[in-house]
């Protein structure tokens, strides 16, 4: 074993290390040899830094767990627990802040070095080396400490600020929520009831159903492209647009004749720009019910399931062009019988697009099948017990979209 | 990179560009992606384009607004044709109607020969 006298000189000059700062860093100091250990303490003191002396592994953690300590220097060789053990021990740890560690090993013994390198021990040096190697290894692990207090104090900047805007989500979300109507009531004499599930803080889905005089019931949803905070916005903002009145502008003329084309074209006016980002799909309609007819114009939005007496659920509508995407875009009035006894079931694409744990698509034959069976159960809760299907299929996975389903219930 | 991109010259010299999704899912997480690499393929000299959607199961609405961006991007005179979509990708083009603005083909050779045709 290297013994060196307490007293030793050890002689280098402190401009050597000018430029480094080992003020006010704590570092502990675990070798059973004592001399070795003051031999070192005075070296370290030097420059500053305050010095804590253990003799073995054991009293070592100990001190780790009061004191801020950043930089251990350890003898990998020692009874009771060794320096290696010492790391594992030390990583185990889970403390707040990165500790360096710096293994002391009387030789340079490959199979040493690899194991102690696994169990995350930082570096090494060769015990009785020259001071002027410690002081250098030192100023690394200086180095490497200090970047390692930035990054942790960026770390909670950026925790503090994602809080910060994260609080901000759940108020707007709060709010947005609040905007859509959760509609469990009787228009004319039509039941419409709604179910909405956000996928996310804040939600691109907007919804809305007026009564009007002589029998009109109309409704709209849309659905906005993305999703988050700028889906939101816009969505809230057509919202805010598609009031009763704007509504009954455009879709029932003083004839009673319904185009909801004129409503779409509209907001496609409103909306078109050269950017493809920001659109949405929409499906708006009339149900008139003093001549029994539904009529509707879809842009983009998935094919409404309509269930007329004695017919299983049909997709109706051809489709169209979503809203806000390109100015020349046509729309068209579709039609359809819609006599007493009648539903009608109006999803978003989160229903059909709901995916299982093995990535299979709820899909659009499940759901028509879905509806015929709650018909044929005379359920009143639809849209609740497709909720409920639809989360059953997704196994618990969360929302990848935002859910809306509305139906209009003629069946009474 | 969410295209994997290559030319293909034809006859008339004007130069297409056949760009492929390399990924199954064309969703909100990777539609800027997506975008950046459109943007990068317009301005490079192609007259033409090809995309092919032959790898994707899934679309959703920003991955259609990403690719609508090409549509809006390129020249006047310039098609851009999209080939390989099944599935749900091609209802959400049927029901979008999206099959009027792009020219859809069966697969790439289809869409370059149509091109070839054309001049």
């Amino acid at each position: 074993m290297l013994t060196l006298k307490a007293d030793e000189n050890v002689h280098f000059s402190s401009d050597e290390f000018a430029g480094d700062n080992l003020d006010s860093l704590k570092i502990l100091i675990v070798e059973d040899d004592r001399i070795y250990q003051r031999w070192m303490a005075k070296i370290v003191e030097n420059f500053g830094s305050e010095v804590f002396l253990s003799s073995n592994g054991t009293e070592a953690i100990e001190i780790l767990k009061k004191e801020p300590i950043s930089i251990v220097i350890s003898d990998l060789c020692m009874p009771d627990t060794d320096g290696i053990e010492l790391t594992r021990h030390v990583r185990n740890l889970k403390l707040d802040r990165y500790v360096h560690i710096i293994m002391v090993t009387s030789r340079e013994d490959e199979e040493d070095r690899r194991q102690a390198l696994s169990n995350g021990v930082d570096d090494f040096i060769t015990k009785g080396t020259n001071p002027s190697i410690l002081l250098a290894r030192l100023r690394t692990a200086c180095r490497m400490v200090r970047h390692e207090e930035e990054l942790a104090q960026r770390h909670e900047e950026l925790k503090a600020a994602v809080d910060h805007i994260q609080r901000d989500l759940a108020a707007a979300s709060t709010a947005q929520k609040s905007l859509l109507p959760k509609l469990d009531e009787r228009f004319a004499d039509v039941i419409v009831r709604s179910q909405f599930q956000a996928s996310s803080f804040v939600s691109g889905d907007m919804f809305g159903c007026f009564a009007f005089e002589d029998g009109f019931v109309g409704f709209y949803i849309v659905d906005v492209a993305g999703h988050g905070v700028r889906s939101s916005l816009n969505s809230v903002a057509i919202g805010h647009l598609i009031t009763k009145e704007y509504f009954r502008r455009n879709v029932i003329g003083g004839d009673g004749n319904c185009t909801p084309a004129d409503l779409v074209k509209e907001l496609n006016a409103r909306f078109a720009q050269q950017d493809g980002d920001d659109y949405f799909t929409m499906i708006c309609g009339v149900i008139d019910t003093s001549r029994d007819l539904l009529h509707f114009c879809q842009a983009g939005h998935p094919s409404p399931l309509l269930a007329v007496p004695g017919s299983p659920p049909i997709a109706v509508g051809q489709g169209g062009m979503p809203v806000g995407m390109f100015d020349f875009a046509q729309y068209q009035n579709g039609m359809a019988v819609f006599p007493p006894g009648s539903v009608l079931l109006v999803c978003s694409d989160a229903a059909t697009e709901a995916e299982n744990p093995e990535g299979a698509f709820f899909g659009d034959v499940r759901l028509s099948a879905f509806m015929s069976r709650a018909l044929s159960e005379n359920s009143k809760t639809m849209t609740e017990d497709l909720v409920e299907e639809l989360n059953a299929w997704r196994q618990g996975a969360p929302l990848e979209d935002d859910l809306t389903l509305i139906e209009f219930d003629r069946r009474h | 990179m969410a295209l994997v991109i290559r030319d293909a010259d034809s006859p008339n010299g004007s130069k297409v560009c056949i760009a492929s999704t390399d990924t199954p899912r064309l969703t909100a997480a990777n539609a800027p992606e997506l975008k950046a690499d459109v943007t990068a393929m317009v301005g490079q000299g192609y007259k033409h384009y090809v995309v092919d959607l032959s790898s994707l199961s899934f679309l959703d609405s920003s991955g259609l607004g990403a690719l609508v961006g090409l549509l809006q991007s390129v020249e006047a005179g310039s098609h851009v044709c999209v080939c390989g979509i099944n599935g749900v990708v091609k209802q959400l083009f049927e029901i979008t109607h999206m099959t009027k603005v792009f020219k859809i083909h069966n697969n790439v050779d289809d869409a370059v020969n149509w091109l070839q045709e054309l001049a």
